[in-house]
């Protein structure tokens, strides 16, 4: 387990209020827009921002290669994600949900960007085809769950 | 007219009719696309009876003749209780019409109730090329047929007996000269523009450009049908544009992100350079699923305001709805335009979506 992910294991089991959660060590820094937290449970949260502290700008093929790996190895989460998009021009990577998850009218997936400066966002989007509108909604995650997510952000982004 | 051709229109007049009941089906079905020839759109119309010879009335109501009462059934007690094997003929045919692109093109425009164009510019004006096709007696030296002119006054010189084998000198007389004759022949003159544009980013799958192959084949019927000569360009982009061929426009995926104002960009830079608004009636048709990245938005905004939407008849967008949804690039463009009459705006969510965005492109009659 690594510093940041003991760290955020830490963090989550102090009961944390609903708000930005902020933990880093001396290479990364993870901050969750927490909903809500429950040590026993998981959390529920907006959007994970993960950031290299030493903002070297990384080429394109350096992000699209650290998409690669990230795609493999998150496999816990609710769908499978695939690298969509390279922008070649603003040096970013998109990956999303290989297959959204359908309820409804509505559909789910993951969105997670990567850009050059090592920075990569993590959203859960909801489109609903009845008001033919996108919104970010919660990710929900077990602590397990969490604490691995941020030991493959991290061994990943190296 | 003969019994035959008036049967013939009859019957074109019933297929016309069917074709046109049954419209949303055929524009939503691209396979009828797949089967165009040249000229010529092979349509399958599974129920149309084919017309067949009957028997008028004095034949009808006979006496049969033969063994066994009145109300018998017919054929041997026992016979036919058996279930029958599966079959192993082929089955009925579907009857396949054909109908020539502007015929398809009229029944579109009737089921539509599509207003004709106004065309702009040059439309009007056919440019005539003069071809020399025919001789005649008279014209000018410079177009005399020296060789037609020859064999004539050998011909004369020969019938009259003045021909010399040794001394073989033809001298042609007024009457043995032969002039090339000229007719106008009208050429058909491009007079429209469309440029296709198309997002083949990542996020754009196969459905999404099936969608818009059966949509463009639509458009392209009718603006054919509205003009003399229509040119057709093809512009794909990601993150970058580029012009390509009808080929790879359908058939081409790439993983880059997706930036709109670079296919606008082109596409300002192809009209400016090739097709001046002028003598041009221009068409811009832009498919995507609407997920542009970052600020683009805004440069796609001032691009169409200030370029392309002066310079075209009709900027059409359509944002096919991808896995993910559909992107707010068609609230973007709603916003940023209301009650702009040559920009329409089309949201498809599925084949179904595609009768009523042709409808939305071609209705406005420009």
């Amino acid at each position: 387990m690594s510093l940041l992910s003991r760290k955020i294991a830490d963090a989550v089991s102090a009961h944390p209020q609903k708000g930005a959660l902020t933990v880093d060590d001396d290479r990364y820094e993870i901050c969750l827009e927490l909903r809500s937290a429950d040590p026993e449970i998981g959390v529920s949260f907006d959007g994970l921002d993960f950031r290299a502290l030493d903002a070297s700008p990384r080429s394109v093929e350096t992000l699209k290669a650290w998409g690669e790996r990230l795609a493999s190895r998150l496999t816990y989460l609710m769908e499978p994600l695939v690298v969509l998009e390279v922008d070649r021009i603003g040096t970013e990577v998109e990956l999303r949900s290989a297959k959204p998850s359908v309820r409804e009218s509505q559909l789910r997936y993951y969105e997670l960007r990567l850009e050059s400066s090592g920075a990569a966002h993590l959203r859960r989007v909801l489109f609903d085809r009845d008001t033919r509108t996108r919104s970010t909604v919660p990710c929900t995650l077990g602590a397990e769950a969490l604490e691995r997510l941020v030991e493959d952000f991290t061994a990943t982004a190296a | 007219m003969r019994k035959i051709e008036s049967d013939q229109n009859r019957f074109r007049q019933i297929v016309r009719g069917k074709i046109k009941s049954d419209l949303r089906k055929y524009i939503t079905h691209g396979e009828m696309i797949g089967k165009t020839g040249g000229e010529l759109v092979s349509i399958p119309l599974p129920q149309i009876q084919i017309p067949e010879f009957r028997y008028g009335q004095k034949n009808g109501g006979g006496v049969g003749q033969g063994p066994g009462d009145v109300g018998t059934p017919i054929g041997r007690s026992g016979e036919g209780d058996e279930p029958g094997a599966a079959g192993d003929a082929p089955g009925q045919h579907l009857l396949e019409v054909e109908l020539t692109l502007d015929e398809l093109a009229e029944i579109l425009g009737e089921g539509l109730a599509l207003p004709r164009i106004q065309p702009k510019g040059r439309a009007n004006i056919i440019e005539e090329k003069d071809k020399y096709t025919g001789i005649r007696q008279t014209g000018p030296e410079s177009l005399r047929h020296f060789k037609r002119t020859y064999k004539k006054a050998l011909r004369r010189q020969i019938a009259s007996n003045t021909y010399n084998r040794n001394d073989p000198i033809v001298i042609p007389i007024r009457e043995d000269k032969l002039y090339r004759s000229w007719n106008p022949i009208p050429l058909p003159h491009s007079n429209a523009v469309v440029l296709y544009l198309m997002d083949v980013s990542g996020s754009m799958t196969d459905d999404q450009k099936e969608i818009v192959r059966i949509e463009a084949f639509w458009i392209d019927t009718w603006l054919r049908s509205q003009y003399d000569g229509v040119t057709t360009r093809y512009i794909i982009h990601d993150a970058v544009a580029r012009e390509v061929d009808q080929h790879t426009f359908y058939h081409t995926r790439e993983s880059g992100g997706t930036r709109i104002s670079s296919a606008y960009q082109l596409a300002n830079k192809i009209i400016d350079a090739e097709h001046p608004p002028i003598d041009w009636n221009i068409y811009v048709l832009h498919f995507s699923d609407g997920d542009n990245w970052g600020e683009d938005n805004r440069q796609c905004v001032s691009l169409l305001r200030d370029e392309i939407l002066p310079k075209s008849n009709l900027f059409g967008y359509g944002q096919v709805e991808s896995p993910y949804g559909s992107g707010e690039f068609f609230r973007e463009l709603e916003e940023a335009f209301e009650d702009v009459p040559n920009l329409a705006l089309s949201e498809i969510r599925n084949k179904d979506g595609i009768f009523d965005s042709i409808k939305e492109f071609l209705g406005r009659g420009r």
